[in-house]
């Protein structure tokens, strides 16, 4: 899978610019970026509004032409067909057909993907299990809310079994449990070997999952490199033990300061609402 | 693999038009048409004027609502979905993007043949329930049922050999010394074709004038034969004429019909299909009764001679063919729709498919520009003269022409409303031009737009 | 200025400009115009008929081309901000939904108005341009065959240089342009020679075409209501079945003249739009009387207030 040197999605000095009318350029969406995605990884890609994301994302689907630079996508330019049949999608909003219920809606993209029989039933009916949309797989998917609807783009997007997978906003419109459904959904799907590229401004969430981040800003890539590197901040340590006794603890202070010139910050460990959340939803007598 | 997902879309498409009751509003805006025009518009009364009724306004009524539902759903089914983005998540799928274009033009057909079938179904029933029910005899009844409810091939009078005749004629004038001097034999040749046409079509007070007509081999399977004809009266009222048709080539085939007719007014005349069983040449003569010094008749000129309707076949399937010459219509009006809207914007899309529809449809006065050159030609000189202006739109005009004439010439509802055979040939002609030459182009054009359209 | 006035302005001005910035507008208008303007250049042959049939050509241009934008006007301006949802966040402020309704009732009436008006001035060209005795009127037709590059040159050059909207700004130019070949149209002859002023342009058009008009706020007051519900192909069709069942209105009543209860319904439901079809009138020598107008100007306001009623009862049950 993908190239040679194992990268999934490779782009050198990658530009879009938007014209107007009269083919002067109106906006440089993405300016130049060098992008490497490797086979197994999950890739963030981070940026405020109108930093370029949603373009970059949509060049490697094949929907908008680069202006200039070059991107292969497992190998082949991003438009071939060939492409699409190892790629799955899933929008920020979820594009579905209204009128189609979840279990129409997964059996006509498995269509689409080629998938017929047997194979195709399983697919279908086993996606539908895992995104837990068993009680409403016979409603149109204009009577579901937005995180049920979410919970189908997500479906119809592993219905290939796709060796690389994109993802705009996956945890958009779902619950923290839902959240860390998908999450530990996507880990699982990394380990197999899948590679994954996310775009989302739950920088949390990210900083969950993702192997390596890139932060676009104007077009550009001003950061990329791991989560772990990124978030380290080497000039510092952060040490957990148990609560000693006052006079010890302001001992060990005392002599951190005269060694390092600093008196340490002392603060007590805590949780994550998240964590905070999931505890007291699941351990409520009425979750099934 | 392309087969499958082509159908995929196709089924899309038509799940989508049952599920947003469009096919529903279809089916109920074209039944209440059908039923409801023919009862809504008055006809003459007569039993035949009910039926062509039903035939013209039914057939057309189907025509135009179905032509202009398929240039909406066709310039919609794309551009509405690109609008929508829902298209983003069909099209990272690995399909090209001419199997999405195919898979909605196979869609749009689908609908179209199930509401043809309904048409062609209502107006069937429509038709033959008008004729029983009516309170009209028995032979009337039969009459119009001949005439409407049976696909009639039009036999034309054959040509006289005018050449042979002129030669015949210049040879007894010369014999006979009358011809004038210093006229050229070639003059004389065409003034004397002028006098015969004309004399052919002119009927003096007791005069008359015979036709002749080639039968097919074919049998006629017991129905008449039909003589449509009409003649105009110099005479300015128009009083009517009392004349005889005499039928049959030989005495004991031959019969006499005494017929009553206004000027101008078209007449049907229906005949046995017993009066040529001798050979295939059937021989009808026209007599004038009267002797009314003051009206010489013109039986219609070259152009609208007599006609002999002969049977060929069933009203059913003559229907049918008239409805898949309106379906291979419906193919191209649909490539053109899909094709406009990979383009445009879903207003835009069916502002310009409407543009080309209407276009079509001045086809009249198009043609007429293109054969006369007449278009608009400044009077500012003692002859009229051409301007560089007058030259393009007249080009324009000619490839307008040359574009919109299959389509003219492969109109069946009019066939359909006469009785008329929509034949074999026009249909292949249909399918060949229709589908086979516009819609593939228009295909080509709208697929190669969509490959390079982005949806950003 | 109190603040519902204020509301009612930004409502109605936020649709009249999205309306002229739609490109199927633009069309609309354009086209109606090239077709009343080229109608009299291609027919030549009715002896004498000529400016009749212009005339008439003309008024059937506005009726039709008008109802269909009464009909994508009113759906693209309430339809289709029902569907997309932006109508969530109007009310999500102190907006009333009639307050809503009346202002994009306003807005589309405000468009056909501005229709009418180049119609109007077309309409005018059209008749001057009609050939008699077999004579064009050639420097009529120059102006004609000049305007496109009068109009969209400039118009371009302004979005090329400040980015302002080609749309908006050619259908502003092109009534601008239609009015100037009116006015310098009434002062010269088919020779070019100075006239004096209207004499060379029937004026009686104007109050035909308002009668048109006014014909055409009935039908926007229908299509708004329409649109409450329906999208725009629905809305079309349907106004196009009014169109077609008004003008044939005495024909349907005449056929259940033995139903009286059902004749009488019939006419109260349908709009009498025969009583607004002015080119009877023009014939020959004919004029529109202020009363004939005033007449179906009543007529009108009843019959759309009532119609805007019933449209307003049902957007104010529709729920989002």
């Amino acid at each position: 899978m993908g190239t040679q040197n194992g990268l999934v999605i490779e782009a050198r000095k990658l530009t879009k610019i938007f014209r107007d009318f009269w083919h002067r350029p109106k906006v440089t969406a993405v300016h130049g970026i060098d992008l490497e995605i490797r086979q197994g990884e999950i890739f963030g890609l981070l940026g405020p509004n109108g930093s370029g994301k949603s373009t970059t994302l949509k060049m490697i689907l094949g929907l908008l032409h680069p202006s200039s630079g070059d991107l292969t996508v497992l190998g082949k330019p991003p438009h071939d067909v060939a492409v699409k049949a190892r790629m799955g999608f899933m929008p920020e909003e979820s594009y579905l057909y209204k009128y189609l219920t979840a279990v129409e809606i997964l059996n006509f993209y498995a269509n689409l993907y080629g998938l017929s029989g047997s194979l195709k039933k399983e697919r279908v009916e086993g996606l539908i299990t895992q995104v837990g949309l068993t009680a409403a797989r016979n409603r149109p998917i204009g009577e579901f809310s937005k995180g049920m609807a979410r919970r189908v783009g997500l479906a119809q997007c592993l219905l290939n079994d796709p060796d690389l997978i994109l993802l705009d906003e996956p945890t958009s419109g779902l619950d923290p449990i839902a959240c860390r459904e998908v999450k530990d959904l996507l880990l699982g799907l990394a380990k197999r070997g899948k590679t994954i590229l996310i775009c989302s401004h739950h920088l949390a969430d990210m900083q969950d999952i993702c192997d390596r981040v890139a932060i676009l800003l104007n077009g550009d890539i001003c950061t990329q490199g791991t989560v772990q590197d990124l978030l380290i901040n080497p000039d510092t340590l952060r040490l957990s033990l148990p609560a000693p006794p006052r006079e010890t603890l302001s001992a060990i202070l005392d002599y951190i300061e005269q060694e390092t010139g600093r008196r340490p910050v002392v603060d007590h460990t805590g949780r994550t609402l998240e964590s905070v959340f999931i505890e007291t939803v699941t351990r409520h007598p009425s979750t099934p | 693999m392309m087969l499958i997902r082509t159908t995929a879309i196709a089924w899309l498409t038509v799940r989508e038009a049952v599920r947003s009751k469009l096919l529903l509003s279809l089916t109920s805006l074209l039944v209440a048409g059908l039923v409801g025009l023919p009862l809504l518009i008055s006809s003459d009364h007569t039993l035949a004027g009910k039926i062509q009724i039903i035939l013209t306004y039914t057939t057309t009524f189907a025509t135009t609502v179905l032509s202009l539902t398929t240039l909406w759903i066709g310039c919609g089914g794309v551009s509405a979905e690109i609008q929508d983005r829902r298209f983003y998540l069909v099209i990272t799928k690995p399909l090209h993007r001419y199997e999405l274009w195919l898979g909605k033009w196979m869609g749009i057909m689908v609908l179209n043949v199930a509401l043809l079938a309904l048409t062609g179904l209502i107006i069937s029933t429509m038709a033959h329930y008008t004729i029983q029910s009516a309170q009209e005899p028995l032979k009337e009844k039969r009459h119009v049922s001949e005439q409407f409810l049976l696909a009639h091939q039009i036999l034309r009078p054959l040509t006289p050999d005018w050449s042979k005749i002129t030669v015949e004629a210049t040879q007894r004038l010369v014999q006979s010394g009358r011809i004038p001097e210093k006229m050229t034999t070639e003059a004389l040749q065409k003034k004397l074709i002028e006098e015969l046409k004309i004399q052919r079509f002119t009927i003096p007070p007791k005069g008359g004038v015979l036709f002749s007509f080639q039968r097919p081999a074919a049998e006629t399977l017991g129905h008449d034969l039909i003589l449509n004809y009409r003649f105009d009266s110099t005479r300015p009222e128009r009083t009517p004429v009392a004349a005889s048709w005499v039928m049959g080539n030989t005495p004991a085939h031959q019969f006499h019909i005494g017929v009553t007719n206004y000027p101008g007014v078209p007449a049907t005349l229906a005949l046995g299909d017993d009066v040529s069983a001798a050979t295939n040449i059937l021989t009808v003569a026209y007599q004038r009764l009267d002797d009314d010094n003051q009206a010489t008749l013109m039986l219609a000129d070259q152009t609208q001679e007599p006609e002999l309707l002969v049977p060929y076949g069933s009203f059913e399937m003559n229907l049918m063919r008239g409805l898949f010459v309106i379906l291979c219509r419906l193919a191209f009006l649909a490539a053109l729709g899909l094709t406009a809207g990979c383009l445009l914007s879903t207003p835009v899309a069916v502002f310009v498919a409407f543009f080309i529809i209407i276009l079509m449809a001045s086809s009249g006065y198009v043609e007429f520009v293109a054969t006369s050159g007449v278009f608009y030609v400044p009077h500012e000189g003692p002859a009229p003269v051409q301007t560089w202006l007058d030259k393009m739109i007249l080009s324009l005009f000619h490839f307008f022409h040359g574009i919109t004439l299959p389509l003219t010439r492969l109109d069946p509802v009019p066939l359909i409303a006469t009785g008329r055979v929509v034949s074999l040939e026009m249909t292949l002609q249909a399918l060949g031009w229709l589908v086979g030459l516009y819609s593939t182009i228009a295909a080509v054009i709208g697929i190669t737009l969509f490959n390079r359209r982005e949806l950003g | 200025m109190t603040i519902g006035f204020k509301q009612f302005i930004a409502l109605a001005g936020l649709a009249l400009t999205d309306l002229f910035r739609q490109p199927a507008t633009f069309l609309l208008v354009l086209t109606n115009i090239a077709c009343t303007i080229l109608v009299p250049l291609c027919i030549s042959h009715q002896l004498g008929q000529q400016t009749h049939l212009a005339v008439d050509s003309a008024l059937a241009f506005e009726f039709v081309f008008g109802l269909i934008l009464a009909g994508y006007a009113a759906c693209s301006t309430l339809h289709n901000e029902c569907r997309s949802g932006t109508i969530l966040i109007i009310f999500s402020k102190p907006v009333g939904r009639l307050m809503f309704f009346l202002a994009k009732f306003t807005a589309v009436a405000l468009l056909l108005a501005f229709f009418v008006y180049c119609s109007s001035m077309a309409t005018l060209l059209a008749e001057r341009l009609a050939p008699r005795n077999f004579e064009f009127d050639m420097l009529g037709i120059k102006l004609i065959l000049a305007s496109p590059f009068v109009v969209f040159i400039p118009a371009g050059l302004l979005n090329f240089r400040t980015h302002r909207s080609f749309v908006p700004t050619s259908l502003f130019f092109y009534a601008l342009t239609l009015t100037a070949m009116v006015l310098i149209l009434s002062t010269l002859d088919r020779e070019g020679q100075r006239v004096a002023f209207g004499s060379m342009v029937d004026w009686r058009i104007l109050p035909a075409c308002l009668l048109e008009g006014i014909a055409l706020l009935l039908l926007a007051a229908i299509a708004i209501s329409l649109a409450s519900r329906l999208a725009a192909p629905a809305t079309v069709t349907l106004l196009l079945f009014l169109l077609f069942a008004g003008l044939v209105s005495d024909h349907l009543a005449g056929l259940l003249a033995s139903v009286p209860t059902a004749g009488f319904v019939l006419k109260m439901i349908l709009p009498d739009l025969q009583s607004f079809w002015p080119a009877d009138k023009l014939s020959d020598s004919g004029a529109l009387s202020g009363a004939m107008i005033g007449h179906a100007a009543v007529y009108a306001t009843a019959y759309g207030m009532g119609v805007l009623c019933l449209g307003y009862t049902a957007f104010r049950e529709k729920q989002f």
